[in-house]
């Protein structure tokens, strides 16, 4: 019996490559890249738990968030409003990307459902080097390991 | 991007108008370079590319800071435009792209031209600045060393020392036999084994010639080069994020990378020169 944590990431991940062309998608922590950009989306952590089907535990389901960021950076003293339209911009395309997949399950086995939650926060950081928008957001997944 | 001695390089203008849309000059702008010795270079002819684009291919013969001068005439208006640029000795590094590729895992990421030129920038800063931390050469290249005569030894500043090349003392060169070098110490001696003497009195009256580094540069200087290499291509190459970074991508470099384990550390230092704290 397999998770699907793995492959949903790795699936989120090529489907937020296509999607977010000019943005540069993260498998895991920013701090993985050697180099990056001002644009950027981290994949990251996984919160959920798993239900066995029956005592043998021969299958089990799976109901999870994968907890996604979207970071822009600009430099410049008047780039505030620019770069946190950046960033909502890159934030609807990416929930629209899953929401509009074709299968509804990120083409990963076992998956039954994969949609974002909806829910998300905009944080807005000025400092001397520029100015940062970041958009966390999430994708529930319901999924049966078997 | 660095230049090496025996480049020929382009160097080149565009032309434009006050709106930005590129223009020809009135007649082939002149070119003219500064040598790093002073004296005025010899200037190739200047070509014409494509409208308001005027370059030479510049043979570089000296290494050091270059001063160049472009000088046309647009529309009646004299512009001139006076720029600089460093061509750098061939001097090898000890560690280079490939080495620091690999230490950076990024193979299959740092894979265009520019990248690259940028690394091996990078790759030769952090060499010099290894070899200016421990007064020592860790490359191995030819040193020219003047000395006052009228001692007895001539300490090298450049060391370890390999092997000595050519010694000349008030303008001869001095038999094998009439020096001895202390190859451990970077010391030349005047006379042979058994028959020393003090260097003949002088201002600046001996040049010794000779090769100084390492042959096998040392694991850990390498390692503590390519740390340096680690850290300046990362900060130039990562874009701050700092809803995304826990402590940011500058403190979280150094920390992960700055800081030397005790026993490299040790190591480290056992290389420093005398008088290098």
């Amino acid at each position: 019996m397999t998770s699907t944590v793995a492959p949903v990431k790795a699936a989120l991940v090529a489907l937020f490559t296509t999607a977010l062309p000019q943005v540069q998608v993260i498998y895991g922590p920013i701090e993985t890249k050697t180099t990056t950009g001002p644009n950027v989306l981290t994949v990251g952590d996984v919160a959920g738990a798993t239900e066995m089907d029956s005592l043998t535990y021969g299958t089990a389901a799976e109901r999870y968030t994968v907890a996604c960021s979207i970071s822009c950076g600009i430099n410049g003293p008047d780039a505030q409003q620019t770069v946190t339209e950046l960033a909502m911009g890159f934030y609807v395309a990416a929930e629209l990307a899953v929401r509009e997949h074709p299968t509804g399950d990120l083409g990963v086995a076992g998956v039954l459902g994969a949609q974002p939650t909806g829910e998300f926060e905009l944080v807005e950081t000025a400092e001397p080097t520029g100015r940062y928008a970041l958009v966390q957001f999430s994708v529930y997944v319901q999924a049966q390991r078997t | 991007m660095p230049i090496d001695l025996g480049d020929s390089k382009t160097r080149s203008i565009n032309l434009t108008n006050s709106s930005g849309v590129a223009v020809a000059a009135d007649s082939t702008p002149t070119y003219a370079v500064t040598l790093p010795d002073g004296t005025a270079g010899i200037a190739p002819a200047v070509q014409t590319g494509v409208t308001g684009e005027y370059y030479v291919v510049y043979p570089t013969v000296q290494a050091g800071l270059h001063g160049e001068l472009w000088t046309a005439v647009v529309a009646g208006v004299t512009v001139v435009i006076r720029r600089s640029f460093t061509v750098e000795l061939t001097t090898p590094l000890f560690v280079d792209t490939e080495e620091a590729i690999a230490h950076l895992r990024a193979a299959g990421i740092i894979v265009s031209a520019a990248d690259l030129e940028q690394l091996r920038t990078l790759c030769g800063v952090s060499c010099s600045a290894v070899e200016a931390d421990l007064g020592r050469l860790v490359a191995r290249q030819v040193v020219t060393e003047t000395f006052d005569g009228g001692q007895s030894a001539l300490i090298l500043a450049s060391t370890p020392l390999i092997s000595v090349t050519t010694v000349v003392e008030n303008g001869i060169t001095l038999a094998a036999g009439d020096y001895t070098a202390v190859v451990s110490a970077g010391i030349i001696y005047r006379g042979g084994q058994q028959s020393p003497r003090p260097w003949l009195w002088g201002r600046q009256n001996v040049v010794a010639t000779v090769v100084a580094g390492f042959l096998v540069p040392p694991r850990v200087l390498r390692k503590v080069a390519l740390n340096g290499v680690q850290r300046m291509w990362q900060s130039s190459q990562q874009t701050h994020h700092p809803g995304l970074d826990d402590v940011g991508a500058e403190e979280a470099i150094f920390g992960a990378v700055g800081t030397l384990t005790p026993l490299e550390l040790a190591a480290y230092n056992s290389f420093r020169a005398p008088g290098f704290a």
